[in-house]
């Protein structure tokens, strides 16, 4: 698997800054077969950074109703979530200025 | 039309400069404004943090901060130019460390006063004849009358009242509309051409008028009426609200009388508004303008008009009318300025006396409680410059 197709996205949420600015713990949507070493390698990669320790989850899926006429429509998808906890000294740039 | 000096122009136009880092302050509360609204899905409502919104926000939250900016200068500068209007931005410009803004915006024009006795104005007296009175109640008993239908095979006659279908047919002789019409046959108050087509008709006849364009209208005569006038009498009086048919003469006579007062005294004051706008032409601002045409159309009947012409006619004539109002007021409100015209309490009960207020006391005491007892000063006061103009502009009388 290419590198840039672990990371999808950051997680920007209440929740995910608070990590951010308290335990130096990044959040990111990543691939569902990406692994925790190839998270931690696509980090250090990507945003040239060095990363301790990776935690992963993956996310149930949901019930999504219809906004107009409140019926269940189906599930949201099944993803991928990692926790991203980078060595003392380091941070993301690109995700500083959030 | 004279040229107007730019001084006595209500409009005007600004340059300001704002420093960008007032902008930068004012971006930081503008992002706290939004912080205060602002949905994010992934953040509870107002927990969004600052830099992300100005992050998402970025272009919104600078033309708030400019216009926000802008807006502070202008209540700085409100009290400076008395400015009485809007304030519109007409261009903003990005510099190296400012904006330029161009605002526009409307103050009281200066107003120059002339000499008032070098001012000759004449002063129209109409007189109320007999034949006014008399005009005026046959106009009454038109009011009053009845309308009788004359016999099927009478052919019409002047002063006759006609109801018709009439049928509109455009040049390719297509039905366009089709209405019952009311009309007057009078030869000076009707189209000529429908005048000559309708002589000599009877009942149940048909009409043409053929118009340049190749569109007609056809008149099926349905109904010809004549007007009965009641007989004039003590009776007709009585029903008008009079004693006797004396009394009521003289009670007309007296209202025309009145009036004709009124209009004179109207007139007068015109010319010698017009004569002193003559000499020192100014632009009164358009906000003024605008709400005087609102209360003028607020107290009257608004007519219902069926062509566009027309409506656009009276709305012309009106909003001239708010016109010269607001010139009068400015121009009395200069003349109360510069010759610090007061009034005394006394001449505030005589003016309301004059008004027809019969417990002038009562209604100043009631208009302090609403808050009004200004605006009536401010009268009292206009009709004291008006009167010291009047003493000073020479009149030559006209009795009419």
């Amino acid at each position: 698997m290419d590198l840039r197709d672990v990371i999808i996205r950051p997680i920007i949420t209440e929740k995910a800054l608070r990590y951010r600015d308290n335990y130096k713990i990044y959040v990111f949507e990543v691939h569902m077969d990406a692994n925790k070493s190839l998270v931690k390698e696509a980090v250090e990669k990507l945003f040239d950074v060095k990363v301790e320790k990776v935690r992963t989850c993956i996310m149930k899926p949901k019930p999504r109703s219809n906004i107009r006429n409140r019926r269940r429509t189906g599930y949201t998808k099944t993803w991928k979530k990692a926790y991203v906890k980078l060595k003392e000294g380091y941070s993301i740039k690109a995700l500083e200025g959030v | 039309m004279a040229v107007i000096p730019d001084e006595r122009k209500a409009l005007r136009e600004l340059k300001l400069q704002i420093e960008k880092l007032k902008v930068l302050e004012e971006e930081d509360k503008v992002a706290l404004e939004f912080q205060k609204f602002v949905e994010i899905p992934g953040f509870r409502k107002g927990k969004v943090p600052i830099s992300l919104i100005k992050q998402k926000y970025k272009e919104d939250i600078k033309n708030e901060a400019i216009k926000s900016a802008i807006r502070q200068k202008i209540d700085e500068l409100r009290s400076e130019y008395e400015i009485v209007s809007d304030v519109g931005i007409k261009d903003i410009h990005e510099a190296d460390n400012s904006y330029e803004v161009l605002i526009e915006f409307e103050v009281i024009p200066k107003i120059e006063l002339p000499d008032f006795t070098n001012i000759q104005v004449d002063r129209k007296i109409y007189k109320v004849s007999d034949l006014d009175v008399a005009e005026y109640i046959e106009n009454l008993r038109k009011k009053f009358s009845e309308e009788v239908k004359v016999e099927e095979d009478r052919e019409i006659q002047d002063d006759d009242i006609i109801i018709a279908k009439m049928e509109d047919y455009d040049k390719d002789g297509n039905l366009v509309s089709s209405e019952d019409v009311y009309i007057e046959y009078k030869k000076d108050e009707i189209d000529e051409r429908l005048y000559r087509a309708l002589a000599n008709k009877k009942v149940n006849d048909i009409a043409e008028v053929k118009f340049d364009d190749g569109s007609r209208q056809v008149f099926k005569i349905q109904e010809i009426k004549v007007r009965k006038l009641p007989e004039l009498n003590d009776e007709f009086a009585q029903i008008n609200g009079y004693m006797d048919l004396e009394e009521m003469k003289q009670k007309i006579r007296e209202m025309l009388e009145k009036e004709a007062k009124v209009r004179g005294e109207f007139e007068y004051e015109t010319q010698i508004i017009d004569k002193i706008y003559e000499a020192y032409p100014f632009q009164p601002p358009s906000k003024f303008v605008i709400n005087a045409y609102e209360n003028i159309v607020k107290n009257m009947e608004v007519p219902k008009f069926n062509r566009k012409e027309e409506e656009k006619a009276f709305q012309e004539q009106v909003l001239s009318l708010a016109y010269k109002s607001v010139i009068r007021e400015l121009i009395l409100r200069e003349v109360i300025k510069q010759k610090s015209i007061e009034v005394s309490d006394e001449e505030v009960i005589e003016y309301l006396k004059q008004r027809g207020e019969e417990n002038p006391e009562e209604y100043i005491k009631r208009s302090k409680q609403r808050g009004q007892y200004e605006s009536i000063i401010e009268s009292v006061k206009m009709k004291k410059a008006f009167d010291y103009i009047k003493n000073l502009v020479r009149t030559k009388v006209i009795v009419e």
